[in-house]
């Protein structure tokens, strides 16, 4: 055990911790996950077990704040229902590929990777407007959507380049698969830089599809006991109370003040890859 | 667009109790577990490594986390439905393709126990 704690003390900074990952993890559609992991690491508590209370807290995350962005009309649900087949078909693949790729030359790609798509969203323009959309949407998939920023105005959005972000779902996919990490930067990113979607919209929709990615993998850590109790529950109990607090944030905050904590929060992660795959 | 209204409001209901009845679970099973073990004196360690429905507050957790699980899973059974009644084949194939995959992920994590 790492730190000597009560199992109190340790509940109330599990707890505590949690609530910042689900609030985080709630406006950036992320799980949470990059928080949790490493926060129960160095409280003593054992890899396996860590990953498996991550996997449970990113679908409190998704559960808890798609809840109420369903409700404020963030989410795009025909966006996150064709996107999500590329993220669970990937992360399917990624599990079958553990044990085959070299895991820290991947880790180190997708340290890259982020590095680079945080760049090119610093360096998007943040007066640009989503791509309009069509009165009468087109084409079997009718991948549109209506966006109310915080000031009330409504734009009409189209998410360009369906294939592309669906391939792009699948790699986030399979390097959650691999890597044992959630992919929602990976998403945010695919759905804001490859489909132009609203900021916002981007956030609420990765947060709806990465439940039912995590959904498979805390099901096999839960069939396997690699659930403990006492750490799952107050990290489930703060991540919700965090997603609640996110949600009721994303609709206020400025886009630009999002990205740029989006921003922050990839190169944190892509430091730890970077870390990852070099040590 | 009213259609797709009502099926976001439905799935808000679902993914809203999915999440606030696990936590539900979760808290009372939490302080059934600390009751039990505060007067045996049990170290925190020992608490955080015992997994496994190994007293009545363990168990209650782990079914707030079996709730949880089961709640995205839900959802996407409820869009599958939903967009079978529209006869929106597109998405009842994607939606059924979600299900397939997650289920095989399940039962391939229980193969390799």
């Amino acid at each position: 055990m790492g730190l000597p704690m009560s199992p109190l003390s340790f509940a109330a900074a599990t707890f505590g911790v949690s609530v910042g990952a689900g609030t985080l993890g709630s406006l950036l559609g992320l799980g949470g996950g990059v928080i949790v992991v490493p926060a129960l690491l160095a409280l003593g508590v054992d890899m396996h077990l860590a990953v498996g209370a991550a996997a449970v807290s990113v679908i409190a995350t998704s559960s808890g704040a798609a809840s109420s962005y369903l409700k404020q009309g963030f989410t795009n649900l025909r966006v996150a229902m064709f996107l999500e087949v590329g993220t669970v078909a990937g992360a399917f693949t990624g599990a079958l590929l553990s044990g085959i790729v070299n895991e820290r030359a991947l880790s180190i790609v997708f340290g890259c990777v982020l590095t680079l798509s945080a760049i090119a969203l610093l360096r998007r323009p943040s007066t640009l407007r989503p791509s309009e959309a069509p009165e009468t949407p087109e084409g079997m998939l009718r991948l549109t959507g209506v966006f109310v920023d915080e000031n009330g105005n409504a734009t009409r959005y189209r998410a360009r380049r369906p294939p592309l972000a669906l391939a792009l779902m699948y790699v986030a996919g399979i390097t959650s698969g691999l890597l044992g990490i959630g992919s929602g930067a990976l998403k945010v990113l695919a759905m804001d830089l490859a489909m132009g979607l609203p900021m916002k919209v981007s956030s609420a929709t990765s947060n709806l599809m990465i439940g039912v990615t995590a959904a498979s993998t805390a099901g096999v850590c839960f069939m396997r006991g690699d659930i403990s109790p006492f750490v799952v529950a107050p990290v489930a109990a703060g991540v919700v109370v965090g997603a609640r607090i996110g949600a009721r944030l994303l609709p206020v905050i400025p886009p630009r003040l999002l990205r740029g904590l989006f921003v922050v929060v990839v190169g944190v992660i892509a430091v730890q890859m970077f870390s990852r795959g070099l040590s | 667009m009213k259609h797709s209204t009502s099926l976001e409001e439905r799935l808000a209901v679902v993914l809203g109790f999915g999440s606030m009845a696990s936590l539900a679970f979760m808290v009372a099973g939490f302080a059934l577990l600390v009751a039990r073990h505060a007067g045996a004196g049990t170290s925190t360690a020992e608490l955080v490594r015992e997994t496994g429905a190994s007293s009545i507050g363990a168990s209650v957790i782990l079914a707030g986390v079996a709730l949880l699980i089961a709640t995205p899973v839900c959802r996407v059974v409820i869009t599958l439905v939903t967009s079978l009644s529209r006869q929106d084949r597109v998405f009842a194939v994607l939606n059924t393709l979600v299900l397939v995959i997650v289920g095989a992920a399940l039962w391939m994590g229980h193969l390799t126990d």
